[in-house]
């Protein structure tokens, strides 16, 4: 049996300093994986380096018995793997459709056709609507993404990551920021979204994590100390010594 | 937004119509344009030449025009790029349906003019440009030379030398094709003139050289009688200032030696004195025609028709002998009349030869002297002349197909 | 819909307007509106690459040179060559040296990018200058214009008028591709990689390949504009790849402004109407050219196209916001 995701082993060290000393857990097909640690345990570094952005000093992803290590982002995208940013990474001067439409078109193989315009193909547009009908941004679809509010980027920033319509959707403190009533919003939308879908979620709020997630695995000093289902994570001495006990 | 393109280009193109001013369509000047440098740093050169062709253009105006109509110059500076001079006069052609164009600065501005003229059928001749192909393998029926090529002028020298006796000769030339041009005819020359002549020494360098010592050292230990070059501006005066004080004494050949920029840029005698050259144009030239030539300039002008200005004045008067004998401005009928015709100007009897429309006249010697009729400096004083059949190049070794029918 | 039907109306109207210039304008002029229709095409091809990639190039001479050479090169040796033929050779010359030029310098970003193009343009004009045999060197290539060979018949092109029809009609519609091309999938790809490269790039599109094929398609597009620029003088010298020819369309486009498709033919249009006024009354038009140029990029940095649109939004009382790229301009054409 093929594991979904294998993270092996994963070190990175920038210039020296050791960031990521050996980071390895697996993730099951469909599973809602949240990955939780303090400021600064390198969540994101270990993002950058399953989408593409960051190759990790050694170590793999093997991804669906494939090894996707080294791999640039628009590649690991066409496998089917899509991620969004933790500081907000839309198309400002853009109105939403076109934001999503952007993805959206990637995902039909309307990328860098000399011909055809993609605001003229009609599934295309449907697909798009859908999208945005479904971030709940419907009546600011024209406007450009710079006049919404913080939490409606927010739900853009989700949507862009979904319009290539990945398999695994990896999410980057998707609620950070946002107010109580917001929060609750987001994970209605990640939960209705994600159904059916791997996703792997950093979050720093508990009540998202405990809501969402089937597995999730502790990021300390480089290392992942703990994985498992909440309630073990939740009992777990180490962990609640290490990070818990202070959130 | 669509609509304010159109809106916009709309504007425009009714501005482009209406602000223009529409060129006068009577025909009461004959137009030629002239295309020289007038910036830059061979300005100086193609503000002679203009000078020339200007002041050709006031004694035929001044003497009832030309088929009663005044001749007007149109100066274009050519920048001395051939695409910028074939731009402009593109545009006089269809601006003004300018017939007639001159030049003297730039082979590859001729080149191109030259090539222009036989596409738009105008007429385009030269006083200054000397690259002999221009009227041998690329010659083309639209296309007059009014001056001596560097085949002529290589004769005329060569045939100096030979008759002056000097038997030891070593030459030196700018290393492209005109340097190289201008040797190759000379030596020819020189072997049929004085067939016991002998190169003693052959040297070629760079065009712009600044430090010319080595030359020098190679030219007097081939201890030549004389030396024929066909150097121009910092490469002659050059050659001159570093030649002199190292001991190169001989009396120098030169294509250029009567300018009298170089003479007074030189702003020393005895560089220059002894020097001597062949021009087709001199203001020395003992004709009573070129005496009363030159006095009328001066009370014109104040200065002299020196060297560029003489030749620019000859072959422009030259030019309006053809459409004075064609009598219209129609260019194939001006074409016919100016071959085979000839003129009997300042610089002796000057015939365009129709077989590849190179002027066959005489050149005049000149030697620079402290003592001369002109300037209180050493300049030209006449030193005979070699007729035009001396420096005649038959029709067939031109290399030029043939243009009369 | 109704932006869409207005377009094409727009589009037929200015083709209309086009075919009746011969009837209106003297010759000259009309020589002149040739030569603006062939200047625009170069233009747009540079506003691809600077406004809508935003990739400052120093080198796009070298392109407009080489398809300007090329086409006089193939016209002088082969013999019985037909116009188009001729424009087709240096288009294809210009896609594969736009593509090996590309793939080289892309790997550099930014100034770097900037000064190596200017470095491979300056290589270009030594070439050119000093391979004698072939571009004629100082002397430039003097070619007649071929007939344009249409299959069933051959017309002649040689008269300004039938010339200016084909450059109208070939030329014009060359721009009316890189119009819709900014609509077209790879259009904006290349806008919005200046937007935000990086999301692009997570969003599945290869930002590299992309770049070099944006960069071969203006090269290629310049190297059809110098093609046509020897068609129309039937000369070529070394004034067409040099740095001047690189300056020339700088201001072409500063003065047009980068941040509209259309900016850069307004540019053209001012720049060919100075240049041919300015250099018959002064031979320092070169200076007043720079003078502009200084005084356009100070005060007036998003040219002519953007004060147009300033005013115009003025008088209609609308006050949205418009920006400094095309993308703006772009939400509202489309
Ligand atoms: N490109 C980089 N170059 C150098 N150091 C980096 C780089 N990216 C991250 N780091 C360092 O790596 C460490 C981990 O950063 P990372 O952003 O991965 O943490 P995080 O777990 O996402 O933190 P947070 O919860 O605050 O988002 C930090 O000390 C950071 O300074
Ligand atoms: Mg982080």
């Amino acid at each position: 049996m093929i594991d979904y995701l294998h993270i092996k082993d994963i070190h990175k060290d920038f210039s020296g300093l050791q960031v990521l000393t050996g980071v390895d857990f697996k993730v099951i097909e469909k599973e809602h994986h949240a990955v939780i640690g303090p400021n600064g345990a390198g969540k994101t570094t270990l993002f950058n380096i399953i989408s593409g952005k960051f190759k990790a000093s050694s170590g793999a992803i093997m991804f669906k018995g494939q090894d996707l290590s080294g791999k640039p982002p628009h590649t690991l995208n066409r496998y089917g793997l899509s991620r969004s940013f933790q500081i907000t990474n839309v198309f400002n001067e853009l109105s939403v459709f076109e934001n999503i439409l952007t993805g959206v078109r990637s995902r039909y193989g309307l990328r860098y056709n000399f011909f055809k315009r993609p605001d003229h193909n009609l599934s295309i547009i449907e697909k798009t609507k859908a999208i945005i009908k479904e971030i709940g941004l419907e009546d600011v679809s024209d406007l450009p993404a710079s006049s919404l509010s913080y939490g409606q980027q927010r739900a853009l920033e989700i949507g862009i990551t979904l319009s290539t319509e990945p398999e695994l959707i990896l999410l980057d403190e998707p609620t950070a920021g946002m107010t109580r009533e917001e929060t609750g919003q987001a994970i209605n939308l990640i939960d209705r979204v994600t159904a059916n879908r791997t996703l792997i979620i950093i979050e720093h709020d508990m009540d998202v994590v405990f809501s969402l997630a089937d597995t999730i695995s502790v990021l300390h000093y480089g290392k992942i100390l703990a994985s498992g289902a909440p309630e073990e994570i939740r009992n777990d001495q180490r962990v609640k010594d290490a990070y818990l006990g202070e959130g | 937004m669509k609509r304010s393109i159109i809106r916009t280009l709309c504007f425009l193109s009714v501005a482009l119509i209406v602000s223009l001013p529409m060129s006068a369509v009577a025909q009461d000047t004959i137009k030629i344009g002239a295309t020289e440098p007038l910036s830059g740093t061979f300005k100086d050169i193609g503000e002679r030449y203009l000078d020339g062709v200007k002041y050709a253009a006031k004694v035929i105006n001044e003497s009832g025009g030309l088929l009663g109509k005044k001749v007007e110059v149109v100066p274009i500076d050519s920048e001395l790029k051939p695409d910028v001079a074939t731009r402009k006069a593109q545009n006089l052609i269809l601006k003004d349906d300018v017939k007639f164009f001159c030049g003297g600065t730039g082979s590859s501005v001729g080149a191109a003019m030259s090539q222009l003229a036989q596409r738009e059928n105008v007429i385009m001749f030269t006083y200054g440009m000397a690259a002999a192909t221009m009227t041998g393998a690329k010659c083309n029926k639209n296309f007059f030379r009014a001056c001596a090529n560097t085949d002529q002028q290589s004769y005329a020298l060569a045939e100096l030398i030979a008759r002056n006796g000097y038997g030891k000769v070593a030459i030196i030339a700018q290393d492209y094709s005109f340097g190289q041009e201008a040797l190759a005819a000379f030596k020819k020359k020189l072997a049929r003139a004085n067939p016991s002549a002998k190169i003693v020494a052959e040297l070629y360098h760079p065009a712009g050289t600044k430090d010319y010592a080595p030359y020098i050292s190679q030219i007097i230990a081939a201890k030549p009688d004389v030396i024929f070059t066909p150097n121009w501006g910092n490469d002659l005066t050059l050659l001159l200032k570093q030649g002199r004080p190292m001991g190169m004494s001989q009396k120098i050949f030169s294509y250029y030696i009567n300018d009298l920029v170089t003479i007074q840029a030189l702003g020393d005698d005895s560089l220059m004195i002894g020097n001597m050259g062949a021009e087709v144009y001199t203001l020395s030239i003992p004709t009573k025609k070129n005496e009363e030539f030159v006095a009328r300039f001066y009370k014109d002008m104040g200065y002299y028709p020196t060297w560029l200005r003489g030749k620019a004045y000859l072959a422009t008067m030259f030019w309006a002998e053809a459409v004075k004998k064609a009598g219209t401005t129609d260019v194939n009928a001006v074409i016919k009349a100016w071959e085979g015709l000839t003129y009997d100007g300042p610089a002796g009897l000057w015939t365009m030869r129709a077989c590849d429309h190179q002027t066959q006249m005489p050149l005049w010697f000149t030697e620079i002297a402290k003592e001369n009729k002109f300037f209180k400096h050493a300049f030209e004083v006449s030193a005979g002349m070699a007729t035009a059949q001396s420096v005649e190049v038959p029709c067939e070794e031109t290399g030029c197909p043939g243009l009369a029918k | 819909m109704k932006q869409k039907n207005n377009s094409y109306i727009g589009i037929i109207v200015l083709f209309l307007l086009g075919a009746l210039m011969p009837f209106i304008l003297k010759r000259y002029h009309l020589n002149m509106l040739t030569e603006i229709i062939i200047f625009a095409l170069y233009a747009v091809s540079y506003n691809l690459l600077l406004g809508y990639a935003g990739l400052l190039s120093f080198g796009h001479a070298m392109f407009f040179g080489l398809g300007a050479f090329v086409a006089a090169v193939a016209i002088t040796h082969i013999q019985g060559l037909t116009l188009l033929s001729a424009v087709i050779i240096s288009f294809a010359t210009t896609v594969i040296a736009g593509f090996l030029i590309g793939s080289l310098l892309l790997r550099h970003k930014g100034s770097y990018f900037a000064l190596l193009t200017l470095a491979f343009n300056a290589l270009f004009y030594a070439v050119a200058t000093k391979w004698h045999s072939v571009t004629g060197g100082d002397d430039g290539l003097s070619i007649s214009r071929p007939e344009l060979n249409l299959g069933f018949t051959s017309l002649s092109v040689s008269s300004v008028s039938s010339f200016y029809y084909l450059i109208l009609v070939v030329v014009g519609a060359t721009i009316l591709f890189c119009w819709y091309f900014t609509h077209t999938a790879m259009g904006k790809t290349v806008l919005l990689m200046r937007e935000n490269e990086e999301r692009m790039k997570f969003l599945g599109y290869n930002t590299n390949i992309s770049r070099l094929i944006l960069f071969t398609f203006t090269g290629a597009l310049a190297g059809l504009a110098g093609a046509f620029y020897t068609l129309h003088f039937q000369f070529v010298s070394i004034s067409a790849i040099s740095i001047d020819m690189t300056t020339a369309v700088l201001l072409m486009v500063f003065i047009g402004g980068t941040g509209t498709f259309w900016g850069p033919i307004l540019g053209a249009f001012v720049y060919i109407v100075f240049q041919n006024y300015l250099s018959n009354i002064t031979d320092r038009w070169p200076l007043f050219m720079g003078i502009i140029f200084v005084f356009m990029v100070l005060y007036v940095p998003g040219g002519l196209s953007h004060t147009i649109m300033t005013i115009r939004q003025w008088f209609s009382g609308r006050k949205d916001n418009h920006g400094d790229g095309p993308i703006k301009v772009e939400e509202t054409s489309s």
